[in-house]
């Protein structure tokens, strides 16, 4: 039987233009956390329904985790107001969570701006594989921004020794151009092989169609998490869903909440 | 707000209906908790009093595209379109699941014609482990969904078919978008109903005043939620003076007090609908927190509340 989960606000950062890192202890969800999976907090009582959060970090032994957000609306701005130590009521973790690469095979996480979120807790995850399995090979993270002050807190990246591609839209960090453009570009130029590498997508969803296009042209595997409004989290109510293909190949529409978030990409019809 | 456990008093919930008992009034209202299995793992079904399930359609149908839900001041809209799989699924699939649930089972069926409602109750007859049937002849999400379910001549023939066709004891699930809601009950009582369910949602609908878009990709949707519960009450309040049958209350019910107006109104059970959405288990501290009203009350028994309304 699962249960509703007390979480306690530790912690609040602004992290970015309006983008809030919140630390919650609560040790069932960062006990049993994996890269992929939300959270689904009320923010305040006198809301309707909860707000989803892709875990960014989890740490079993503290017994805490993390979410990243932007502050959109009345649920959000709510949630980075609250003051330390405040409760929230919490279920999770809910949700599938990203497939290991088959072996041998690089993982690729293509993020754009927060879909970042679940793909750094993606990449600890590959980097201690990598450490246990010297012959695992190390992720490659290629993260695209609008602009570089949207670039979210990449020390907080380079102290686990991920080192990611910057991309943004107006040329001022990194590559000038999309995330999916440039692991586009790294792919033809041949300093990612595609058919050794597994790739990974968090972001909005012009940009998971753009990478599942590009995947699938290299004929790579291609996962994504996708995003959608949710009143329940938990599969009954059948608001968040996404066109898909069920496995008999008829199209359908999936729940992202219980079928995802993350989904085979040559499963949704983009 | 943090999430406190309850313990139930000593109260007795059950009450009958079409000679059954339920453990307790409260009930998971259609749409709002899938086919039971994603319940089962929040609540102990035990402690339910009926699993209604969603919509059950002779053939399967894939609903409206995204987005099919928007929040509003103290309520949702939605605009599902019935998404199931279809009746042989629905049999095959999930009814031996439904079965294995410590709790009554009533299975909502939607139909485009009567003879749909007529085929769906004939073919789920044969089938064990129903203990009622729900008729949704009020879903404002779908093209006729309304229009035949406000006519009481037509609500009068397709009870009387159905009920010509099935032993299951029917409950006729009504709309409140109509200007007289006790002659559909009336009507349906008169086709051969057992109990009515109301209300539906109310067709509502809102608009991005950024984009100029509506919200849901259909236009409009169904409104349900704690803003819709006065005008079910007042629709319950009207069923019940209008019909002898048992009246089961709908709209906005998200804790034991909820409840408790509809009993006194006169509802005999009540189902638990867009709270599902909010808390996984709002059936089970509906039911937990209506025991702790009563036995403030110092009344002994659900039963003893219904119809108490002093006017």
């Amino acid at each position: 039987m699962k249960h509703r989960l007390t979480s306690t606000l530790v912690w609040t950062r602004r992290v970015g233009p309006n983008i809030f890192q919140q630390r919650f202890h609560q040790p069932t969800i960062a006990r049993a956390a994996k890269a992929g999976q939300f959270v689904h907090i009320l923010p305040a009582d006198d809301l309707l329904f909860r707000r989803a959060f892709s875990i960014y970090a989890a740490d079993p032994k503290a017994g805490t985790y993390d979410v990243l957000h932007q502050v959109l609306g009345v649920g959000t701005r709510s949630l980075a107001n609250d003051p330390v130590g405040s409760e929230l009521d919490t279920l999770g973790p809910l949700g599938n969570r990203f497939t290991p690469p088959p072996p041998g095979h690089t993982a690729v996480l293509v993020g754009g701006g927060l879909g970042m979120a679940p793909l750094r807790l993606w990449a600890l995850e590959q980097l201690r594989q990598s450490s246990r399995r010297r012959s695992a090979p190390l992720p490659v993270m290629i993260l695209g921004v609008r602009t570089k002050a949207q670039a979210v807190a990449p020390y907080q990246l380079a102290q686990h020794g991920l080192r990611p591609v910057w991309a943004s839209d107006d040329g001022s960090k990194g590559f000038h151009g999309t995330a999916v453009a440039l692991f586009d570009h790294l792919v033809q130029s041949g300093k990612l092989n595609g058919s050794r590498i597994a790739v990974y997508g968090c972001g909005p969803e012009p940009m998971m169609s753009a990478l599942a296009k590009v995947c699938a042209a290299h004929g790579t595997f291609c996962e994504v998490s996708l995003e959608r409004s949710m009143p329940c989290g938990y599969g009954v109510c059948m608001g968040c869903v996404v066109q898909g293909r069920d496995r008999s190949g008829y199209e359908t529409f999936l729940r992202v909440c219980r079928d995802g978030p993350v989904f085979d990409a040559s499963t949704i019809v983009f | 707000m943090k999430p406190k456990a309850t313990k139930a008093p000593a109260v007795d919930l059950s009450v009958e209906i079409a000679g059954l008992r339920f453990a307790t009034p409260i009930w998971t209202a259609s749409g709002t908790a899938g086919v039971g299995e994603e319940v089962a793992e929040w609540c102990d079904t035990a402690r339910l009093g009926a699993m209604v399930t969603k919509s059950v359609s002779l053939e399967p149908r894939s609903g409206h595209p995204y987005p099919r839900t928007c929040e509003t001041a103290g309520g949702m809209l939605n605009a599902i379109g019935l998404q199931n799989k279809g009746v042989e699924d629905f049999i095959r699939d999930e009814l031996p699941r439904l079965r294995a649930m410590a709790t009554r089972v009533v299975v909502n069926i939607v139909g485009h014609t009567q003879e749909d409602y007529v085929g769906m109750a004939r073919r789920l007859a044969r089938e064990r482990g129903i203990d009622m049937l729900e008729l949704n002849l009020s879903c404002p999400n779908v093209a006729r969904g309304i229009d035949n379910g406000s006519d009481p001549a037509w609500v009068e023939e397709c009870v009387g078919k159905v009920r010509a066709a099935t032993r299951a004891p029917l409950v006729v699930k009504l709309t409140p978008n109509t200007n007289d809601i006790a002659s559909l009950a009336r009507a349906a009582e008169r086709g051969g109903a057992d109990a009515i369910s109301a209300i539906n949602t109310l067709v509502g609908m809102s608009v991005n005043y950024h984009t100029f878009k509506p919200r849901l990709s259909n236009v409009t949707g169904g409104l349900s939620g704690p803003a819709i519960k006065p005008v079910a009450l007042a629709c319950v309040h009207k069923i019940v003076r209008a019909v002898k049958i048992p009246v089961i209350g709908i709209g906005g019910i998200a804790s034991g007090t909820d409840a408790a107006e509809f009993l006194i109104v006169g509802a005999r059970a009540v189902q638990v609908g867009t709270a599902n959405f909010r808390m996984p288990d709002a059936p089970i501290r509906v039911a937990d927190e209506l025991a702790a009203y009563l036995a403030a009350k110092g009344i002994g028994r659900a039963t003893d509340l219904i119809g108490r309304l002093s006017l």
